[in-house]
């Protein structure tokens, strides 16, 4: 919804300063703007549509349309042209939709500032345009102003097209186009569809309909292919059933390493109470194995000081006894014998041990002294005859040879006091080894008394068993490794498997996210195509019904406009039995516009008259309005132009009674008819009447008391039938149901 | 909150049309059809949007939309 509210120019062609207010009672929308040939309606027109679209919708080459007053006079300073649209809406479709629908009212405000240039070519303007700035700003709810951040230019497209600038702003030689022109203009029929089609679509939605399809089915399509490119792997199942095999394995891996690893705590549970046993009965295992080291070491040194000790006591027994019965019997033959016998074993004539050794020396062949001995050296043939000599009396010698150590040891002893001392040797001696014995038997005894402390059976039991488990535990430890080896391989192949698969799973989890979101984006193309094609067939159907129905009212009681313009031999009204929209044959998606005759045959716009062709632009653009609940306003020039009083009647009527904010710049004869000044003082909420200055009678015009002295245009309030000073034309006060208005006259 | 303004007038009957085919057409897709004339009002309301001012990002908008509907919704099996 779109209404203006207020419309102001500044410095635009024949207009200083213009200020309009439509009305927007909805119970009287009908603005009425009168003003004679040549008062500005058309400059009217161009500045509401300069403020809408800019320069391109400046008539000719824009560039050379003068936007400035003509009694202008060129300065440095240059001067400025603005035109603000203030209009009102209520939000977007979606807003109104959601019941968030808010008037706000907005100012469209476009500005440009002209300076002088130059003279150059005659063909060139002596201006130029420049800084041209448009904004656009929303009002607040607090009544203060901020720029719109849509842009104003794309804030206008939006709410009026530039392809319906005729279709809201309406020229009616332009709102003819709808209908192949005017009779100024002929158009192309592609032309004419394109711009009822454009309208059509645009207002109903239609255009947008198709886009949104578009989209959708593109997004569709879009999810599709993801969709595929998600599920595009096939061994996905394979995959997931060696993962399953893996982790299966890894399972009972894990499981056995589990269970090894609860023996391996009860082995070493066990060990370490088998050795809390062991430590506890023999302190510990080496003190153990030292204490029976000790006690077999005690047992060896026991015996060897025993048989040391008995062996003394035998010598010191015999020594006792053989030396005492000698020594008392035969003292003196001893000592005799010795004294004979030791010089001659000392000089060697006893040959008692040399002999033998003298022998080997022969039969080595060589003496200590280096000499030979052999039987051909005279010293070796000697000591030959020597040992031969000696040999003889070997038995001999060697008896006398013990018979001397005997008489040598009896000698030793013969006075008694060695022998003591022997005695005494051996007596120090037993001593010592008896001594010796006792710590031996000592230390075996402690031995003795700490062994039969330890059960030895107990310690054996506990040593097998430690052997048995530390057995256990080494089978438990290589069972362990392997399974630690094999469970990190296959940790590996399932850690990959999972990334694979997980991968996997989030593209497959992709796909049918992908698929369901294509799904959704189907339904809703679904969806748009059928409201599409219910508002394409029923709703353009009610349209065409309905511009035949305000066609038929605008053309009712019609006799005589075959008679109020020139274009005779053309179709007038009468003749037109229908009117309507179609779509084209072989295109569903274009539409034009139509008139049969009573034969139902169709005419083409050529054949039918000007005010017959506005009369049926005007019924497709009221239509099309209505069936899409547009409401906007209809600024409409010279609508009515041309066209007979009942036609006239009838049009005014119409359009009053339909459009949401009718704008028409009329002419007073467009008003002459006391029907149609009745039929504006019923519908008008708001009256104007434009003033060409020029017209004023020192001029050569009409305005009557006008003194300024710029040509301009001047807008009062004066309605259809009054006047005043502003605006008093020669004549009128002379003229029935006039009104000269005294009071609250606007002047410009 | 900036009024967002739009030509597009015929509003109510596009509603009406998009309702009544959601209707018949969406629980067949496990949808609300409430949800679904949302959705779609949305979108073409940006698509509207979108004809005069590029609107940034509405393909992935309008994606993220059908996106949030198909994760709120639930399939109603094979079709």
């Amino acid at each position: 919804m779109l209404l203006i509210k207020r419309i102001t120019i500044e410095n635009f062609v024949c207009f200083n300063r213009l200020e309009i207010e439509p009305t927007t009672n909805p119970d009287m929308p009908l603005t009425v703007i009168r003003a004679e040939n040549g008062s500005g309606k058309t400059t009217l027109l161009r500045a509401i549509r300069w403020g809408m679209y800019g320069e391109r919708a400046l008539p000719g080459n824009a560039r050379n349309f003068s936007l400035h007053p003509a009694d202008w006079q060129p300065d440095a300073q240059g001067i400025r042209t603005m035109v603000s649209i203030l209009f009102e809406t209520d939000g977007s479709s979606w807003q109104h939709l959601e019941g968030q629908s808010k008037r706000a009212a907005f100012e469209l405000r476009r500005t440009v500032r002209t300076e002088k240039t130059a003279p150059g070519r005659s063909d060139r303007p002596d201006f130029r345009r420049i800084d041209e700035t448009a904004y656009l700003q929303q009002q607040r709810a607090d009544g203060s102003w901020k720029t719109h951040d849509g842009g104003a230019d794309a804030v206008v497209e939006e709410l009026l097209p530039w392809e319906l600038r005729d279709f809201f702003v309406m020229d009616a030689d332009e709102a003819a186009d709808y209908v192949g022109g005017s009779e100024n203009k002929t158009m192309d029929r592609h032309q004419v569809i394109d711009k009822t089609t454009y309208a059509v679509s645009a207002l109903l939605g239609l255009d947008t309909f198709r886009k949104a399809e578009d989209r959708l089915k593109k997004i569709s399509n879009e999810f599709g292919r993801n969709a595929s490119r998600a599920t595009g792997d096939r061994k996905l199942a394979e995959r997931q059933a060696e993962l399953d095999r893996s982790r299966e394995e890894l399972d009972r891996i894990t499981a056995r390493v589990q269970s090894n690893v609860e023996t391996k705590t009860d082995v070493q549970d066990k060990l370490d109470r088998a050795r809390g046993r062991l430590e506890k009965a023999v302190g510990n295992i080496h003190a153990h194995d030292q204490l029976k080291q000790r006690m077999a070491d005690n047992r060896e040194s026991l015996q060897k000081t025993q048989q040391r000790r008995r062996r003394a006591l035998d010598e010191l027994g015999a020594g006792i006894f053989d030396i005492s019965l000698f020594g008392a019997l035969a003292s003196g033959e001893i000592q005799s014998v010795r004294e004979r016998l030791q010089p001659l074993y000392d000089d060697g004539s006893i040959p008692v041990r040399h002999v033998e050794f003298v022998k080997s020396l022969l039969e080595r062949g060589e003496c200590v002294c280096g000499q030979p001995l052999d039987a051909r050296s005279k010293f070796g043939r000697r000591v030959q005859e020597s040992v031969s000599q000696s040999s003889s009396q070997k038995e001999k010698a060697n008896w006398l040879s013990d018979v001397l150590d005997a008489a040598n040891t009896l000698h030793s002893y013969r006075d008694g006091m060695a022998w003591r001392h022997a005695c005494a040797e051996h007596e120090t001696e037993l001593g010592d080894l008896d001594n010796d014995l006792r710590e031996l038997e000592a230390v075996k005894r402690e031995i003795d008394f700490k062994l039969k402390q330890v059960d030895d059976q107990e310690v054996q039991v506990s040593r097998d068993e430690i052997a048995m488990l530390e057995k256990q535990l080494e089978g438990i430890q290589r069972n362990l490794g392997a399974d630690d080896i094999e469970a990190g391989s296959l940790r590996k192949k399932v850690n990959k498997l999972e990334g694979t698969i997980r991968d996997q799973q989030v593209r497959a989890r992709e796909a049918n996210e992908h698929r369901r979101n294509k799904s959704i984006a189907d339904l809703l193309v679904r969806i748009l195509q059928g409201a599409y094609a219910s508002i394409r067939g029923d709703q353009v159907a009610e349209l065409d019904l309905q511009m035949n129905r305000l066609f038929r009212q605008m053309a009712s009681n019609v006799t005589d406009d075959a008679t109020a313009e020139n274009d005779q031999g053309k179709a007038t009204l009468a003749m037109i039995a229908k009117v309507g929209l179609r779509p084209l044959d072989g295109d569903d998606d274009k539409y034009e516009i139509f008139a049969l005759n009573s034969r139902e045959r169709s005419m083409p716009p050529t054949e039918i008259n000007g005010a017959s062709r506005r009369i049926l632009a005007l019924s497709f653009v009221l239509a099309l309005c209505k069936a899409s609940r547009t409401r906007a306003p209809l600024v409409a020039d010279s609508l009515l132009n041309f066209m007979s009083g009942s036609v006239r009647t009838n049009t005014l009527r119409v359009t009053a009674e339909t459009a949401s904010q009718p704008i028409l710049l009329l002419t007073g004869s467009d008003l002459e008819s006391e029907r149609d000044a009745e039929l504006v003082a019923r519908h008008a909420g708001a009256s104007y009447t434009l003033t060409g200055q020029w017209q004023h009678e020192s001029e050569g015009g009409d305005v009557l008391r006008m003194t300024q002295a710029g040509k301009v245009s001047l807008l009062c309030h004066c309605g259809p039938r009054a006047y005043c000073d502003v605006c008093e034309r020669q004549g009128q006060s002379e003229k029935t149901g006039w009104t000269r208005r005294r009071d609250g006259v606007h002047r410009q | 909150m900036e009024i967002e303004i739009s030509r597009l007038t015929n509003i109510d009957r596009i509603a009406q049309e998009i309702e009544r085919n959601a209707k018949a057409i969406a629980p067949e897709y496990g949808i609300a059809p409430s949800e679904a004339v949302l959705l779609l009002m949305k979108i073409v309301d940006m698509e509207d949007q979108n004809s005069v001012t590029p609107v940034h990002g509405i393909n992935m908008r309008i994606k993220g939309m059908i996106q949030d509907a198909a994760r709120n919704s639930q399939p109603s099996g094979d079709r």
